[in-house]
């Protein structure tokens, strides 16, 4: 890897606080080689608007569709991929792997085409195949890596484009507008945010060369790239400007399953992580919920003397009210970059009950991803002895949502 | 505490029924060193909130200075 610039991965306590700034560098957007990679099971018309879209308002891109070995006896399908072959026949490339190798290993199976054909790509978009972007998104998100030779990758900000459907989606429509929060306060924090969400993200071609490309058979590949960057002593962060929306699922089923990844796929990445840096925030995050997990199991099994002093008591609370207080006046300060609110949106925040509800969705998932993480581990250590308990503990969890193995929501989505 | 997560764990969402039941059960106990733990982590949470928040407001005002 040649930079031209060091990337040591260093620890810098101040940005806790203090956020470190990028160093700025010069760049032409105009001479960059952009590629873009949509990996796919289900595509949909939505699949057909992205390709379109990115053609469209960016002179420069070549489009990389992978199709991950779906089933062809669907001729919807075959003729959705023949429409989006038509947008450009110069720019746009259908690509179909010899096996479903999922989601990282369709990205590895274009990153080899393109590896192969243009020997220096300057920026690799990932794209998800049910993102919808403005005019101005790719531009913005690739001078916002371009601007910093210390970035490796920059995201997008998610939106939801299916807020308005029922109360689930007007909940994850408030959720992302919190993720997107978080990515802009986790810039220059450490190696910056946590995750390089798969649905629109730029990767500067010679850091993801660097690290390997993506690692296959991992649940959530995004997260784990983006540890992998970090330790590298590349930087992260989020484009404001970026937008781009997603489609987010509707049933409670889907977003349970969708949230079994999430936390178990984020319990796998820590716990192989080789810098504790480069995952700090979900470091703390385990931290406190395992403490207060650890705490009630304690107080559920201790006698007490009755001899807390009422100051203590008054001080937590005290804590706890001020914090809910900040933080709630902060949800509501954030509504004001949500663009696409309505009056449900603003009761359901105000209300805080759906929300308060909704974390309760969220614990249950994270709960069960650290039984199913002790489980998985005990089944590794095992290899071989193929026991009935193991095999009926794999069929619970696999019912409850929780696998090692899956192409997210979109695989079972029909056309 | 809503929305506030903390990477992939959902600190605040996940803490914020934790919590209260932890309290609830601290206040019916009485166990002077339990209470002294409890009150340390409330603070390590108040204080990750906080410089969080500083955070976005010095990262918020960077972005508005460069747009």
């Amino acid at each position: 890897m040649s930079t031209g610039i060091s990337l040591t991965p260093r620890i810098d306590i101040r940005s806790f606080l203090v956020p470190t700034r990028h160093a700025a560098s010069p760049f032409s957007y105009d001479a960059t080689h952009l590629f873009a990679i949509i990996p796919t099971y289900a595509p949909s018309e939505i699949t057909l608007k992205l390709v379109r879209d990115l053609i469209l308002w960016n002179e420069r891109i070549i489009v990389y569709v992978v199709d991950d070995c779906s089933p062809q006896d669907h001729s919807e399908r075959a003729r959705l991929f023949q429409k989006i072959a038509a947008v450009s026949y110069h720019r746009v490339r259908i690509l179909r792997t010899p096996e479903n190798k999922l989601k990282a290993g369709a990205l590895n199976h274009a990153l080899a085409h393109i590896e192969a054909n243009a020997p220096s790509p300057d920026v690799i978009l990932t794209l998800d195949d049910d993102v919808v972007i403005e005019r101005h998104t790719v531009k913005n998100l690739v001078c916002a890596l371009l601007a910093s030779d210390s970035l490796g990758a920059v995201c997008s900000q998610c939106r939801v484009f299916n807020k308005n459907v029922n109360l689930l989606t007007r909940l994850q429509g408030l959720e992302y507008l919190g993720f997107n929060a978080i990515r802009l306060a986790d810039e220059g924090f450490f190696h910056g945010p946590l995750v390089m969400h798969g649905m629109l993200t730029a990767f500067r071609g010679s850091a993801l060369r660097a690290v390997g490309g993506f690692l296959e058979g991992h649940l959530i590949e995004d997260y784990e790239v983006t540890t992998r960057l970090k330790e590298a002593g590349w930087s992260v962060k989020s484009a404001p400007n970026a937008p781009a929306w997603t489609v987010v699922p509707e049933k409670l089923s889907q977003l349970w399953r969708q949230r079994t990844r999430w936390s178990y796929g984020g319990i796998t990445v820590v716990a192989r992580a080789v810098r504790p840096s480069a995952v700090i925030q979900d470091i703390l995050g385990h931290f406190v919920f395992l403490s207060t997990l650890l705490m009630v199991v304690v107080l559920l099994f201790s006698k007490g003397s009755g001899l807390v002093p009422p100051l203590i008591a008054e001080i937590i609370i005290a804590i706890s009210l001020l914090q809910l207080l900040i933080w709630y006046g902060f949800q509501l300060w954030l509504m004001r970059h949500y663009s696409e609110k309505d009056t449900r949106d603003w009761l359901i925040r105000l209300s805080l009950v759906p929300e308060f509800m909704y974390s309760y969705l969220q614990t249950a998932a994270l709960l069960g991803s650290y039984v199913f993480h002790i489980f998985a581990s005990l089944k590794r250590r095992n290899r071989g002895e193929r026991s009935r308990l193991a095999t009926m503990g794999t069929r619970l969890f696999r019912a409850l949502g929780y696998s090692e193995r899956s192409w997210g929501t979109r695989a079972k989505r029909s056309l | 505490m809503i929305n506030f997560n903390g990477g992939t764990v959902s600190l605040g969402t996940s803490i914020s029924p934790l919590g209260a039941y932890a309290g609830y059960l601290l206040m019916h106990s009485g166990n002077f060193w339990l209470a002294v733990c409890f009150l340390a982590l409330t603070t390590i949470y108040f204080s990750i909130v906080l410089a969080m928040l500083c955070r976005y407001i010095i990262n918020y005002r960077r972005s508005m200075l460069s747009a």
